[in-house]
């Protein structure tokens, strides 16, 4: 879709009614005025984004206002047909894997920190495996820490790029399509890494035994 | 009852006993029964039933004795171990595809995002295979607790703005590119400066002393030991050297000489360096912008007669090439930038041609590969044309340089003279093209009379149609188009331009050489220039046309133009037209083949396709055929040049073939 046209005659819209796209196409044509709404409505997700890959939140802040001067640099470039969002992570990414490789860490190397920050207190109720823990007798609270923590074991023990699928459909919950724009890939190609990382962590599960006793 | 009992309907009976006796081996207690015993026929069948089983049974004994024994149970093992194998490596074929469309739609099925077909077929397949049920429970299990995980982690909140940082960064960027411009700049002024100091002083350089020396100490003459020509140029045409030099012209062996060669390379690299910087500062400044600027420089200062040899343009033609002297005139552009790197690099490009003028035999290679003008002055061109006894072809070539209004005149005369010449009918209508002051119906009765004198040729079609696009004539210009279509080939006459320029050169009193030489360079540049004005003309209209949605109208300009293209191929007599014929059908092909993927008929685009591929094999031909001809030019044989000059002036450069290829 492309909105641009009705805005280059300089009306006064607030700029938070506007799509992403038509704000990109604002800043391509100069107005830096929807720079500024597009870092208001951005920051956070892409400070989060960012702190999936760095661990650090010094790090991740620094990493969203370059991610912004590139989007700046890069305005002219956007194409109005693909949405802001995968773009704008996108390049967030590949900021963040070259800072990596700059620091030789490897993202997603453990998903401890993950482990760390749980809040059991948010869970909601479930079908089956996981239930609300206020609702749960102490027993039965047990059974489901000791079940997570074979599941957080068997996690830590994926490949990068198979907890990197894990991290961004389960913990941004991102849709398939959106993972595999960020990923410059396929949404089919994502959902069948997702179905072999499922699959290959019942097979691991199963053979451990211990998962259902 | 005694007595024999014959065949009948209980015999019948008592063989259907009889058969089911002998299978369960109760042949005794049947044998004995009182229709047995009584009836001999059955008697002596069931003897020899009983004599057949005991014969089989004999036989199968023998068999077993006698055939090898065969364990076939390993046999069975390995193959069923190969198609377990077989399946492992199936499956492992199929891990390593990135996308699987069975695990896509269970993917799907388990984020419940499946369709209702899909969801069927999952269901029927958990239906048909309880081990797969399990293992999609398990999985949904699994997905399940990841998703919980997810909802119940606490991600890290932004607490400060990030704006105001963001915000300053982009302006520490905006002047961190500023600063690079203004440097860019400066550099370019700063090199500006120096090839002002180094043209001049080019200028006085006289090495005519060690070209001599150079000559008298080698042997280059061919094998009967001729001497050389030595090219002396008339004194109203020569350089701008001063008087001295004028004496000394170099020899044909300028190979020989290192000082010019070093001069004209150090020139060569400032004009370089300044082309890159003026491309890279300033992309939008195209070949047509710089040709405007010069052409209003010429206007102002083509009464400036000297001993240059001087580039005054015809009226019609966009000249690349300016006076060195125009670098003083400042050329104001619409956006005000870059005046003086245009300057440079015109006034370098000048002062280069000038030394290979100098020498042009010697460097005809160079001179060709350039494409260098051949002009006189419009005071020259009348001085011409009030000579008696002047050539048709001369006056002609004179023509070319006069004034457009003063043209049309003595064009008028001559068609007066010779109605049925096509070629004064094109330079008529390129003459009235370029006046203000003329009506539309001239030109057109001009083009009608060319075509009906020229049927075959497509030129005068294509002009006609760009002129009634121009004067917003849509339907005629189509007619035009279709007509174009239904001529066979293409001619620009561009040969008889040439050779009319060498004739007034000749006239003028050019060395003959030289007059050659230069109308050979200059041979089909205009040409080629008013095509391609005509053709973007014609595929702007086009797209134009394609941005309304008439595609149809667009199209039949595409394919015109195509055709157009090929027609220059299969008829012109010069490489270099004809490579220009081939990108303006690709030109034409390309938006041909977007308006068909646009449109989304598809099945229309192979052809295309196909024709692009050879266009791109035949372009690489002739640009191998191209280099080969100005090959021909890099020889120390004078003789050798002008064979193959005279050659190209009246036949083109298409058929020419080296020594080595003929």
């Amino acid at each position: 879709m492309n909105n641009s046209l009705q805005f280059m005659d300089g009306d006064k819209t607030p700029r938070s009614s506007y799509s992403d796209e038509a704000l990109m196409t604002l800043l391509a044509h100069g107005e830096e005025t929807a720079l500024i709404e597009l870092v208001q409505r951005y920051q956070n997700e892409v400070f989060r984004f960012c702190y999936h890959y760095l661990r650090d939140i010094e790090m991740a802040k620094d990493a969203v206002q370059e991610v912004f001067l590139r989007l700046y640099i890069a305005r002219d470039r956007y194409n109005s047909e693909k949405r802001l969002k995968p773009w704008l992570l996108c390049i967030a990414r590949n900021l963040c894997l070259n800072e990596l490789k700059r620091q030789k860490l490897i993202h997603f190397e453990t998903f401890d920190s993950y482990i760390e920050n749980q809040n059991y207190e948010q869970s909601e109720p479930t079908k089956q495996g996981f239930e609300n823990q206020k609702s749960l007798t102490p027993f039965e609270k047990l059974v489901i820490e000791e079940r997570q923590k074979i599941l957080w074991d068997e996690l830590n023990k994926l490949p990068e790029d198979a907890r990197e699928v894990i991290v961004l459909r389960y913990f941004e919950k991102m849709h398939a399509r959106d993972i595999a724009e960020i990923l410059d890939t396929t949404e089919g190609a994502v959902r069948t890494k997702l179905h072999r990382i499922l699959k290959y962590l019942k097979d691991r599960l199963d053979e451990r035994k211990d998962f259902d006793e | 009852m005694s007595g024999k009992i014959s065949m009948n309907n209980d015999c019948e009976k008592y063989r259907e006993q009889l058969y089911y006796g002998i299978i369960s081996e109760e042949i005794n207690e049947i044998f004995y029964s009182e229709h047995i015993d009584k009836c001999a026929e059955c008697k002596n069948f069931v003897e020899k039933i009983k004599e057949m089983q005991n014969n089989l049974i004999t036989i199968g004994e023998n068999l077993q004795k006698t055939l090898p024994k065969i364990d076939i149970k390993e046999t069975i093992f390995t193959e069923i171990s190969k198609v377990k194998n077989g399946e492992q490596v199936i499956r492992n074929a199929i891990d390593k595809e990135d996308v699987i469309p069975e695990f896509v739609e269970w993917n799907l099925y388990i984020e419940e995002e499946v369709n209702d077909v899909s969801r069927y077929r999952c269901e029927l397949k958990l239906e048909h295979s309880l081990l797969l049920r399990d293992e999609i429970e398990q999985i949904c299990q699994i997905h399940q607790s990841l998703n919980n995980i997810g909802s119940t982690w606490e991600a890290p909140v932004l607490d400060t703005d990030l704006l105001p940082s963001i915000l300053e960064k982009i302006n520490h960027y905006k002047e961190k590119q500023e600063e690079k411009i203004k440097s860019i700049e400066k550099l370019e002024e700063e090199l500006f400066e120096l090839s002002s100091a180094i043209t001049p002083a080019l200028n006085d350089v006289d090495i005519s002393a060690q070209v001599a020396k150079k000559i008298k100490g080698k042997d280059y003459l061919t094998k009967n030991k001729e001497k050389p020509k030595i090219f002396k140029l008339k004194s109203n045409i020569t350089s701008n050297r001063n008087e001295k030099s004028k004496d000394k012209i170099a020899t044909k062996h300028a190979s020989y000489n290192y000082v010019i060669p070093l001069a004209i390379a150090a020139v060569l690299v400032l004009t370089l360096l300044g082309v890159f910087i003026n491309f890279s500062l300033n992309q939008d400044l195209t070949n047509r912008q710089i040709d405007t600027a010069t052409n209003s420089n010429i206007k102002e200062n083509n009464t400036i007669r000297n001993d240059t040899y001087k580039t005054t343009q015809p009226f019609y033609q966009i000249d690349s090439e300016s006076n060195s002297q125009n670098k003083q005139i400042a050329i104001k552009m619409d956006n005000g930038k870059s005046t003086h790197r245009k300057n440079y690099v015109e006034g370098a490009l000048s002062v280069w041609t000038n030394q290979l003028k100098e020498n042009a035999l010697a460097n005809a290679g160079k001179l060709m590969r350039m494409g260098v003008w051949a002009t006189l002055s419009p005071e020259e061109a009348r001085e011409l044309l009030q000579q008696s006894g002047l050539s048709p072809e001369a006056v002609l070539g004179a023509v070319q340089f006069l004034p457009p209004d003063e043209a049309r005149v003595v064009l008028q005369a001559a068609i007066d003279n010779n109605p049925n010449d096509a070629y004064l009918r094109y330079a008529m209508v390129q003459t009235l093209m370029k006046l203000d002051n003329v009506s539309n119906d001239d030109i057109y009765n001009h083009l009608t009379e060319w075509s009906q004198l020229d049927p075959s040729n497509a030129l005068p079609h294509f002009i006609e149609a760009e002129l009634y696009m121009k004067n917003g004539l849509p339907d005629k210009a189509i007619n035009c188009i279709t007509d174009a279509n239904s001529a066979t080939n293409y001619n620009s006459y561009s040969t008889i331009t040439a050779k009319a320029y060498m004739e007034a050169l000749l006239a003028k009193g050019v060395d003959p050489e030289m007059a050659k030489l230069l109308a050979s360079a200059s041979l089909g540049l205009r040409e080629s220039q008013d095509l391609e004005n005509m053709v973007q003309t014609l595929l702007d209209y086009g797209k134009y046309y394609e941005d309304i949605g008439d595609y149809e109208t667009a199209l039949l300009i595409y394919e015109a133009l195509k055709n157009l293209g090929v027609k220059i191929d299969t008829s012109s007599t010069l490489i270099q037209e004809r490579i220009a014929g081939l990108e303006y059908a690709q030109k034409a092909v390309n938006a041909m083949l977007r308006i068909l993927s646009s449109t989304n008929t598809l099945s229309d685009t192979q052809s295309l396709i196909d024709f692009t591929q050879t266009l791109n094999e035949m372009m690489t031909n002739y640009n191998l055929a191209l280099n080969n001809f100005y090959k021909l030019f890099d020889t120390d044989n004078p003789a050798l040049i002008l064979d193959v000059l005279n050659t190209y002036l009246t036949n083109g450069n298409v058929t020419i073939k080296s020594t080595n290829q003929q």
